[in-house]
């Protein structure tokens, strides 16, 4: 009984952290990038150097935060394809 | 040592003190700063246009004007790139009774016409496709050297017919909108220095022809003049040849070399003429965009036309009231929209770095766009952005309400390194507005007339830096200005605007207006920078209290006019506000 208990709180675990695998801690400048009409928002990770663009700024009211330094919680949704085309996310969290 | 601690805590408690007094600034007293004294500045005006650097913090400045009446005015620059400060200006009461500012009241008018390069429904696109490109990794070295021949397609005036696909899914990237097109002009095989080049114009088929469904028709000869002024035979003498000149070439082979997705080089370029947003209107609106979507393979991307091309506005260039004026304003967009086409290749496909998938910023891009409208206005004889004649260099009549520059002073505290326009409802993304526009035509006129002309709209494209550093890359360029700062040049460009109604500076001030023409010849080309005088809009510039000023901006405070003797100004800024005095 003990044994199947462990056994599944170790599935358990193992699924909780794989869901949350894609989760980003992400730190950095929000800025809008491309030219009209195209234009997005992006941040760009001080620590990888990559930058992401942002699916979804009106949800944290980001549009009122442009140029400045935010630290977020973000679902990492595509990759990057290309110049131009930033990996995309969706941001879950604003810690500052 | 009877008491050693004792002795320590002495020392270095006043260690602390020696430190917290600061080191004063030499010329003033106290500390400057928050929560410190004030330093004192004596300033005394003995130019005709003086220009003095008051500082950062707290202020107290004694302006000693003597007895030739002076206008005075504060800058408050702050050039944070993210902090607004707040600062406050107090001054004692006014020697001589001040007479009323000269101020032009513009007419109303029934209809602003406010002309975009944008369309809301394109901005998200690219976010929501799938894969699209992604770097050719060649497995072997015989790949690498394998050119994909051009998909052939040429076009035939007045034959070949097309559904172009003008807006897409911005999760799928399928089309959702199409138009109904037919070739109106080919233009094949003209000589450019970037060899030989086919414009093609398409129209769509509800613009076209007397009797059209739309407010204005497109004709062929109206179609035979825009080819004309986009393309022809010569050196040095349409829109292709001077964008290019400045900013190179719309494509190569090694757009799709590096990125599979993408269309080859079959050096055509195709402009569709569209009722965009299908609004009807020949007289504001959207009047043209470039599109990126439409350089990828169709098999990437369902949406695209794989064609470079440019989308203008149908019934607008049909309008013809306003004497040519808006076949005259299609042309300048038309090269407007180019640099966008241009930038596209030539900074985020050629020198941005793959990994990051990062462009440049929304603001530097459209202030190329918008300085290219400045340097082709007397070529194409068109007002411009300034709103002169353009056989007139001078900067002008009062009270003028055409060009980008009424708007622009009536929104000159506006960043000029962000967005501020509507918040798009459906993406929550920040649109550039048409003040934005406006502000960043205002900035990029001022460099091409103080920073080398021409060569520094190149030169800001033309690198691997992002935000500000690729201005200052370029500025950095130009001699004696190696070790500039942004603040800096955020000071200088509003010092120029309150000093534009000087038509005879001192060389070392910054200029827009020199009561004529100023050539500026960049590789082939010469272009003709008219002189621009702010005060000669209507509105003329706004000046306010400057209790807020965002990042990356400036304020303009008037102090008063006709001031003589001595004036005190108190004032406390933030920790990136800098105040400078303008006498004039």
């Amino acid at each position: 009984m003990m044994k199947q208990i462990l056994l599944g709180c170790v599935v358990w675990g193992a699924v909780m952290g794989c869901a949350k695998s894609s989760d980003l801690d992400l730190e950095g400048g929000l800025y809008m990038k491309g030219s009209t009409p195209h234009s997005y928002m992006v941040i760009e990770d001080q620590k990888s150097h990559k930058s992401y663009k942002i699916k979804n700024p009106k949800a944290f009211n980001l549009a009122h935060r442009q140029n400045e330094s935010v630290k977020i919680t973000a679902k990492f949704l595509k990759k990057a394809i290309g110049p131009g085309f930033p990996a995309v996310i969706e941001v879950l969290s604003v810690k500052n | 040592m009877k008491h050693p601690y004792r002795l320590l805590l002495t020392l270095f408690s006043a260690i602390v003190l020696i430190g917290c007094g600061g080191s004063g600034n030499s010329g003033n007293s106290g500390n400057g700063g928050n929560g410190g004294a004030a330093s004192s500045k004596t300033i005394a005006i003995t130019e005709d246009n003086q220009v003095s650097i008051l500082g950062k913090g707290a202020i107290h400045a004694t302006v000693n004007i003597g007895t030739r009446p002076k206008s005075l005015y504060l800058l408050l620059s702050n050039g944070s790139q993210s902090q607004p400060d707040s600062p406050s200006i107090t001054h004692n009461a006014k020697a001589v009774p001040t007479q009323r500012n000269k101020r032009f009241t513009a007419p109303t008018l029934t209809k602003r016409p406010m002309m975009l390069h944008s369309s809301r429904y394109i901005q998200e696109f690219d976010s929501k496709l799938k894969k699209l490109l992604h770097k050719n990794k060649p497995s072997k070295y015989w790949m690498r050297n394998i050119k994909i021949a051009p998909k052939t397609h040429k076009d035939v005036a007045n034959s070949s017919k097309l559904k172009f696909c003008t807006n897409i899914d911005r999760n799928t990237g399928d089309c959702t909108n199409k138009t109904n097109a037919t070739a109106r002009k080919v233009l094949s095989n003209i000589h450019t220095q970037f060899g030989k080049k086919t414009l093609n114009i398409w129209v769509s088929d509800d613009s076209f022809g007397i009797g059209c469904p739309k407010a204005k028709c497109v004709t062929q000869a109206m179609v035979d003049t825009l080819a004309n002024s986009f393309l022809k035979a010569g050196d040095d003498n349409d829109i292709y040849d001077w964008d290019t000149n400045i900013f190179g070439e719309e494509w190569g082979d090694d757009a799709s070399s590096q990125y599979s997705a993408l269309i080859s080089d079959n050096n055509e370029i195709t402009i569709l003429l569209t009722d965009i947003d299908n609004d009807n209107s020949p007289s504001g609106g959207i009047i043209g965009y470039f599109y990126p979507k439409d350089t990828f393979k169709k098999s990437e991307l369902n949406g695209s036309n794989e064609r470079m091309m440019l989308y203008a506005d149908a019934v607008m260039f049909a309008n013809t009231d306003g004497d040519g004026f808006w076949q005259k304003e299609m042309y300048s967009t038309l090269a407007h929209e180019f640099q966008h086409m241009i930038h596209y290749y030539q900074k985020t496909i050629l020198l941005t770095d793959p990994d990051s998938g990062d462009e440049e910023d929304t603001w530097i891009n459209e202030m190329l766009s918008e300085t290219m409208e400045d340097l082709i206005a007397t070529k194409i004889q068109h007002i411009g952005p300034r709103g002169v004649d353009p056989n007139d260099g001078s900067a002008g009549s009062d009270g003028n309400t055409k060009g980008r520059y009424a708007l622009f002073n009536e929104n000159n505290t506006l960043s000029l390194i962000e967005n501020s326009g509507p918040i798009d409802q459906d993406t929550g993304q920040p649109t550039f507005g048409i003040n934005d526009y406006s502000k960043v035509s205002a900035f990029g006129t001022f460099l091409t007339r103080n920073y080398g002309g021409a060569k520094i709209l190149h030169d800001i494209m033309k690198n691997n830096k992002l935000h500000e550093d690729a201005v200052m890359y370029a500025i950095h360029k130009v001699p004696g200005n190696e070790s500039k700062t942004f603040d800096e040049m955020l000071k200088e460009w509003g010092v120029a605007v309150l000093l534009s109604d000087q038509d005879n500076l001192d060389p070392n001030k910054p200029t827009y207006n020199t009561g004529d023409f100023t050539p500026t010849t960049y590789k082939h080309s010469t272009y003709e920078l008219g002189s621009i005088n702010f005060f000669n809009y209507g509105p003329q510039p706004y000046f306010s209290n400057c209790s807020s000023i965002q990042a990356g901006a400036n304020c303009y405070y008037k102090v008063g006019d006709n001031l003589t003797g001595t004036v005190t100004i108190d004032l406390s800024l933030g920790a990136d506000a800098e105040a400078t005095l303008i006498a004039k």
